[in-house]
């Protein structure tokens, strides 16, 4: 895992075959898990991914990257997604209707606390801004120190320490209550 | 209850969680969680969101190199497949001006307009025919093709047709799944070719997939002719061929089950169908994730039929003919022995 930020420009412009394939293997798993936590689905997620990647490649000599190229993958995959999300809201709502009249049957009862939290926190990281949110997903999930995600999207670290803060804080703010009470639910009544 | 701390405070509380303190700040912090049960319970709640989010990232493990695969054989890089050493120039676009962007538009308006008026229309006057791309995403969908063969692509396939399609032959690119119904023309014979393997046909219908590699063709109707490199073997109605890349070997045996069909038909038609197999028929078809806990699986055999039944209510069928549970977790379902 590593692109060494000084040349990222220069691989960009060089960007032959091999080196697409490196970047787009070295950053695939933590662009898609971050295309997945907002989409929801594997598909879209992947889709998302190579969608960020054809608009590198085609404008490759065109895009300036001035801060780190990880924190401009990061970025476009983010408002790549939620322009998807957006675009997709309508008509989703229909789809729903549609699928409700077909199966009226509604979801197994036992997940329904599960699938509840889930949303929950889901809602609570659509609220954070997209630094916090990249910052976020690069310590949750890729499980990185803070000081490789300073290094990796160009920042202090001091930035890094106020953003994760200001992340819990604020999908604290959004879950209170309701997150001691789902999980008290879901420990006394685990799923079978 | 009033939290009195500042910013500072839950910076220092955050990097504890995440294990980025120092041992005077973990000390620090651990004074201040004890000196009050509201700091405790502040401090709970923190960890407890921090843990649950977890939850939020995709069920299975990511395989980037697999990724990479599909994304060079979508067709949407001009890389070509297999062959990661040749180099690909990146083109310096020109200034685009206004009127260059509109006559743009307009020319692809009317390239749009043309290759839906060819792929619509039954009948061709005209044997040559533009170069043709038909591409799924995440619905199947069925088309006609200008000489009348109709082609239903399952999810995220596609299929290419070259310029001068139909002069001499019929030759259509495929990647992915897909179920051909082809009007046979004895002169023009329709070719499917996916990767290095080459399916002849004789007036049939036949079902090919190609996953990781491997290669599975399935006749329903006629028969057809099954080539890669320098082997060949030919298939009839009820036949299943199976190509290997790399090992260079196909196997012919009977079709067995007709689960392959469900993309087109809606129908999932088990016969003696291991449960693994199944699962993974239900895992495309319904964009879930139904994992098998256990082993053992592969002895399970179903042989049933759902006609456009719900995700929920062949899992009760599933779950009550095996003796298994179905537990939910997300959007993974997870089933085991009970």
């Amino acid at each position: 895992m590593e692109v060494t930020q000084q040349n990222s420009n220069q691989q960009l412009n060089n960007a032959g075959a091999k080196e697409l394939e490196q970047l787009f293997t070295t950053h695939f798993a933590g662009l898609y898990t971050y295309a997945y936590t907002i989409l929801k689905d594997s598909h879209l997620a992947e889709e998302m991914v190579q969608e960020v990647f054809v608009k590198l490649y085609e404008r490759a000599q065109h895009i300036r990257i001035t801060t780190s190229l990880e924190s401009y993958l990061y970025r476009s995959v983010y408002n790549e997604s939620l322009n998807h999300q957006k675009h997709q809201k309508a008509k989703a709502n229909y789809r729903k209707f549609i699928l409700h009249r077909q199966n009226p049957a509604a979801p197994l009862p036992d997940a329904s606390n599960y699938l509840e939290l889930e949303a929950k926190l889901q809602l609570a990281l659509e609220e954070l801004p997209e630094q916090c949110r990249t910052i976020f997903q690069l310590s949750r999930f890729e499980e990185l120190k803070y000081r490789e995600i300073a290094e990796r999207l160009g920042l202090s670290i001091k930035t890094v320490e106020n953003q994760l803060s200001k992340a819990l804080r604020i999908m604290r703010k959004r879950l209170k209550g309701f997150i001691v009470v789902g999980i008290l639910l879901l420990m006394n009544h685990p799923t079978p | 209850m009033k939290l009195i701390f500042n910013q500072y405070t839950n910076i220092l509380l955050v990097k504890y969680l995440l294990g980025e303190t120092t041992p005077e700040e973990s000390e620090e912090v651990r004074r201040w969680i004890a000196a009050d049960p509201g700091h405790k319970s502040y401090a709970d709640d923190l960890q407890k969101i921090w843990k649950e989010s977890r939850r939020l990232a995709p069920p299975e493990p990511v395989d980037a190199f697999a990724a990479w695969q599909r994304f060079e054989q979508s067709g949407k890089i001009p890389v070509t497949a297999g062959n990661g050493t040749k180099q690909v120039r990146i083109e310096k676009l020109k200034k685009i001006y206004p009127w260059r962007a509109v006559a743009a538009a307009v020319l692809l308006l009317a390239a749009g307009i043309c290759s839906w008026w060819t792929l619509t229309r039954k009948e061709t006057g005209k044997e040559e025919v533009a170069a043709l791309s038909i591409k799924s995403q995440s619905t199947v969908r069925t088309d006609i093709l200008p000489d009348g063969s109709r082609v239903t692509l399952n999810k995220f396939s596609s299929l290419v047709l070259p310029g001068k399609w139909g002069r001499a032959s019929r030759v259509a690119r495929l990647t992915g799944e897909a179920f051909f119904q082809v009007v046979h023309e004895p002169s023009r014979p329709f070719t499917v070719e996916i990767g290095s393997v080459i399916i002849r046909d004789a007036g049939t219908s036949f079902n090919v997939r190609s996953v990781n590699g491997t290669t599975v063709v399935i006749v329903e109707d006629g028969a057809i002719v099954v080539t890669d490199s320098a082997l060949s073997v030919k298939a009839a109605a009820g036949e299943k061929v199976v190509i290997t890349a790399g090992h260079g070997g196909i196997t012919k045996t009977t079709a067995g089950d007709k689960l392959y069909q469900y993309y087109r038909t809606k129908k999932f038609v088990c016969h003696k169908t291991p449960l693994p197999e199944f699962v993974a028929a239900l895992n495309e078809a319904y964009g879930v994730r139904v994992v098998l806990h256990g082993d053992a699986f592969r002895n399970l055999l179903l042989t049933t039929t759902f006609d456009n039944d719900d995700l929920n209510s062949i899992l009760s069928v599933v779950t009550r003919t095996f003796g298994l549970v179905a537990e939910r977790k997300g959007n993974l379902i997870i089933l085991k022995q009970s």
